[in-house]
């Protein structure tokens, strides 16, 4: 039994999108939140200096504190994305995989990355 | 002399798509779940402990507040060490890409740790802090909004990624 390329290539986009729907909402679920989350954090900043209840101290503090949160921010979406990555990875790999079994009657299992 | 050009061509795809799928691949931390359950759990007493000073605090009260602090920010900490504890999978795919990266001046792909530890311990900065406010000199309402905030977004960090590993 022959590999069929069309269906083998359908399939692999099939499963790629899969992935990628259920992620992306995710993602940018994430990301919207985040982004709203940090310019409040900045305008809150400003008014407590305004007001006078956010002395010099404090305000280094929450300013460099911004900067750590804006770098976790990426940092978690770069995981995010790695997460993503390797599921889309994995669901090609499970297709190529089905389809040798089929054209092989060999029963092959994917091991894992050394 | 078509069918052995076919059956070649099927073998030598069959050959290539073996080496080119020889493995699954692990690039994130296994999904933790008793770490997740305790994220959450520690969420809702992070969110007490902000309620209970939503209107600002006189540092007379701090002895009041002090026992929830150091509880809220000892179960951060332990869930810090947690995350960080995990084993972050290592493989020669990542190591490539990274040294491809690395070439190019780019950051690599993962760090040591992951990303919700560093969110974690940027939680626990925070209600540090608060804590040394409150006893310094009490908290004003618009300071609480502040540490509040900051807190929110660290831990909507850590509570989504941590979810996301369950894969």
């Amino acid at each position: 039994m022959s590999i069929n390329i069309e269906q083998l290539i359908t399939d692999m986009k099939s499963a790629i999108s899969q992935v990628i729907n259920q992620d992306v909402s995710v993602l940018r679920g994430f990301s919207e939140r985040q982004l709203k989350a940090l310019a409040k954090q900045g305008e809150l900043i400003a008014i407590g200096v305004a007001s006078g209840d956010i002395e010099e101290d404090l305000r280094d503090f929450f300013l460099d504190s911004l900067e750590d949160m804006a770098l976790n921010f990426a940092k978690t979406l770069r995981g995010l994305l790695m997460v993503t990555i390797e599921k889309i990875w994995n669901a090609i790999v499970g297709v190529l995989w089905g389809a040798i079994d089929a054209a092989t009657g060999i029963d092959l299992t994917a091991p894992s990355a050394g | 002399m078509k069918l052995i050009k076919v059956m070649q061509f099927n073998v030598t795809l069959i050959f290539l798509i073996t080496i080119l799928t020889s493995c699954t691949v692990q690039l994130a931390p296994k999904y933790d779940a008793a770490l997740f359950n305790g994220l959450t759990n520690a969420n809702v007493k992070i969110m007490e402990l902000f309620a209970s000073v939503s209107s600002g605090t006189n540092n007379s009260t701090f002895s009041q507040r002090d026992k929830n602090y150091n509880a809220v920010i000892g179960l951060i900490d332990a869930l810090a060490l947690q995350s960080k504890a995990r084993p972050i999978p290592e493989n020669s795919i990542t190591e490539k890409v990274n040294t491809y990266l690395e070439s190019k001046g780019i950051a690599p792909m993962t760090d040591k740790g992951a990303p919700s530890a560093n969110s974690l311990e940027e939680v626990s900065k925070n209600l540090s802090k608060m804590k040394e406010v409150d006893s310094k000199m009490g908290l004003k309402s618009n300071v609480v909004k502040v540490f509040k905030n900051a807190v929110i977004i660290s831990m909507d960090q850590a509570l989504t990624y941590e979810s996301f590993l369950d894969r």
